[in-house]
C-alpha cells in the first residue's frame, strides 16, 4: 500500500471530524444538511455524557451548566480520550482556574481525583493511594484520604 | 444453553451500574467487557473476578482502535486489549469498523469510514496487523453511520462481507446498528436515532429473529450504554432476545 493512499484518506477523514466538531462548514461532496445535525448530536451527546458522569457538579451549576459546559466545548472542541469523566475534570479544572468552581463541584472533583489519576495519554488510572484537600470561602475545608485497607477517609469543616 | 443460542450463549456489555443486576441474572453465558472501562494497569474489578469464577466466559471489546482509521492501530493499544483478554481469558476481542481519530484528534464517537476499494484495503492492512498482536480471535463489529461519505463505491453488506473474507476475522453483527440505518437512511435526519440507550425496539428484535432463522448464531448479547434499567426490566429484555432468537432457530429447523 502506497503511503499516498493512507495520506489522503488521513486527509479526508480529518475534513469530516473537523466538520463534525464544527470547525470546517466547507465539506465537498458531503449532505451538508446531514453533517450539521451530525455534528449537533454528538454536541449533545458529549454534554450529556459530562452531566452524567459529574451529576454533582452538573447540579450544582443548575441553569448555568449548559452555558458553562457550552464554553468549555468551545475552548477544547475534541474531546479527552478517557471518556466523560476526564472530559468533566478538565471542564471542572477549568472552572476553578476561573474561580467559578462550585463548592459541591469542588467536593467531586476532590473525590474523583482521589479515585483516579489522569494520564498524558488520555486514560484514567484508579489509584491506590490518595490525598486531597479543598478550600473554599467563606471558611471551609474539605480533606480526604485514600489507602488500601482504609478506603477513604473525609474530614469536613465545619462538620 | 438454550436450543439456538451457540457456544456463548446469551450475553450482555458488562458496565459497573448493571454489575447487580448481572451478578444476579442466572442464564448469563458471557460478558463483554469493554477495555477502555478497565484500568490498563489494574486488576480485573471484582465482580467480573466473581462472574468469571461462575464460569461466565468473557468477550473483550475495544472501542479506540481506530481500525478504519488511516492509521495502523498502536502497539501500546493492542498490548492492553491482549493483557485484559489474558485477564479474564476470553475467548475474542471485538472491535468497530470506524475510525475514532484524525489527525491526533479525537472523535469521541465511532464514526464511518468511506466504503472504497482505498478504505478496504487499508482497513484489511490495519485488522491483520491487530490480528496479529492480539492472542485470541477478532470480531469486528457494524456501527450506525451518522453521516454518509459521499465516495461510497460499495454497499455496506459487500463492503463487510469483502473485509471479513481478506482478513478472516468473526463478525459481531450489532443488530440494532443495522436497523438504525435502514431507518435513518432517507429519513429526516432529525430523527436520528440513538441506539443502546433504551430498550432493544420491536424491529430489531424481529431482524434478530430473521437472523436466527438463517444461520446458527453463535451467541447473542444486550448492549446498553445509557439510562442503564432496573434489574426487572433488564431480566425483561434479555428474554425477550433469547426468546427472538430461540423462535428463529426452531423456524430455521422446519423442514
Amino acid at each position: 500500500m502506497t503511503e499516498g493512499v493512507r495520506a489522503r484518506l488521513a486527509r479526508r477523514q480529518a475534513e469530516l471530524l473537523s466538520a463534525l466538531l464544527g470547525q470546517n462548514s466547507d465539506l465537498p461532496g458531503f449532505d451538508a444538511r446531514q453533517v450539521r445535525t451530525a455534528s449537533a448530536s454528538l454536541h449533545s451527546k458529549r454534554v450529556r455524557a459530562i452531566a452524567r458522569a459529574w451529576p454533582r457538579l452538573a447540579a450544582a451549576l443548575g441553569p448555568d451548566f449548559g452555558c458553562e459546559v457550552g464554553r468549555h466545548l468551545d475552548e477544547h472542541p475534541s474531546p479527552p480520550e478517557g471518556g466523560a469523566l476526564s472530559d468533566g475534570q478538565a471542564f471542572a479544572r477549568g472552572l476553578a482556574a476561573r474561580a467559578c468552581l462550585p463548592w459541591e463541584g469542588r467536593l467531586e472533583l476532590l473525590a474523583v481525583e482521589l479515585r483516579w489519576r489522569f494520564g498524558e495519554d488520555g486514560r484514567r488510572r484508579q489509584r491506590r493511594f490518595g490525598a486531597g484537600l479543598a478550600v473554599g470561602r467563606p471558611f471551609r475545608l474539605a480533606a480526604a484520604v485514600r489507602a488500601p485497607g482504609v478506603g477513604e477517609r473525609w474530614l469536613r469543616l465545619p462538620p | 444453553m438454550s436450543e439456538g443460542l451457540g457456544d456463548l450463549g446469551l450475553g450482555i456489555g458488562w458496565r459497573p451500574e448493571l454489575a447487580l443486576a448481572i451478578e444476579r441474572h442466572p442464564g448469563l453465558g458471557f460478558v463483554e467487557l469493554t477495555a477502555e472501562n478497565h484500568d490498563p494497569d489494574g486488576p480485573l474489578a471484582e465482580p467480573v473476578r466473581q462472574l468469571i469464577g461462575r464460569g461466565v466466559k468473557v468477550v473483550v471489546h475495544g472501542v479506540s482502535l481506530s481500525l478504519g482509521g488511516a492509521d495502523p492501530p498502536k502497539p501500546d493499544r493492542l498490548a492492553a486489549l491482549s493483557r485484559l483478554a489474558g485477564q479474564s481469558s476470553a475467548s475474542l476481542v471485538s472491535e468497530h469498523v470506524a475510525f475514532v481519530r484524525a489527525g491526533g484528534v479525537e472523535a469521541g464517537h465511532l464514526l464511518p469510514v468511506p466504503r472504497t476499494g482505498e478504505s478496504l484495503q487499508i482497513l484489511v492492512e490495519n485488522v491483520l496487523a491487530a490480528r496479529g498482536a492480539l492472542p485470541v480471535p477478532l470480531a469486528l463489529e457494524n456501527i450506525a453511520a451518522l453521516v454518509e461519505w459521499p465516495e461510497g463505491e460499495m454497499g455496506e453488506a459487500e463492503f463487510l462481507t469483502e473485509l471479513l473474507e481478506r482478513t478472516d476475522s468473526l463478525l459481531l453483527l450489532d443488530v440494532s446498528n443495522v436497523h438504525a440505518n435502514a431507518r435513518n437512511h432517507g429519513l429526516d435526519p432529525l430523527e436520528y436515532h440513538d441506539t443502546h440507550a433504551h430498550a432493544v425496539d420491536r424491529g430489531s428484535l424481529a431482524l434478530l429473529e430473521a437472523l436466527a432463522a438463517r444461520v446458527q448464531v453463535p451467541g447473542v448479547m444486550l448492549e446498553r450504554d445509557d439510562d442503564f434499567p432496573p434489574a426487572g426490566e433488564l431480566a425483561t429484555e434479555l428474554d425477550a432476545i433469547r426468546e427472538a432468537v430461540v423462535v428463529g432457530a426452531a423456524r430455521r429447523h422446519e423442514p
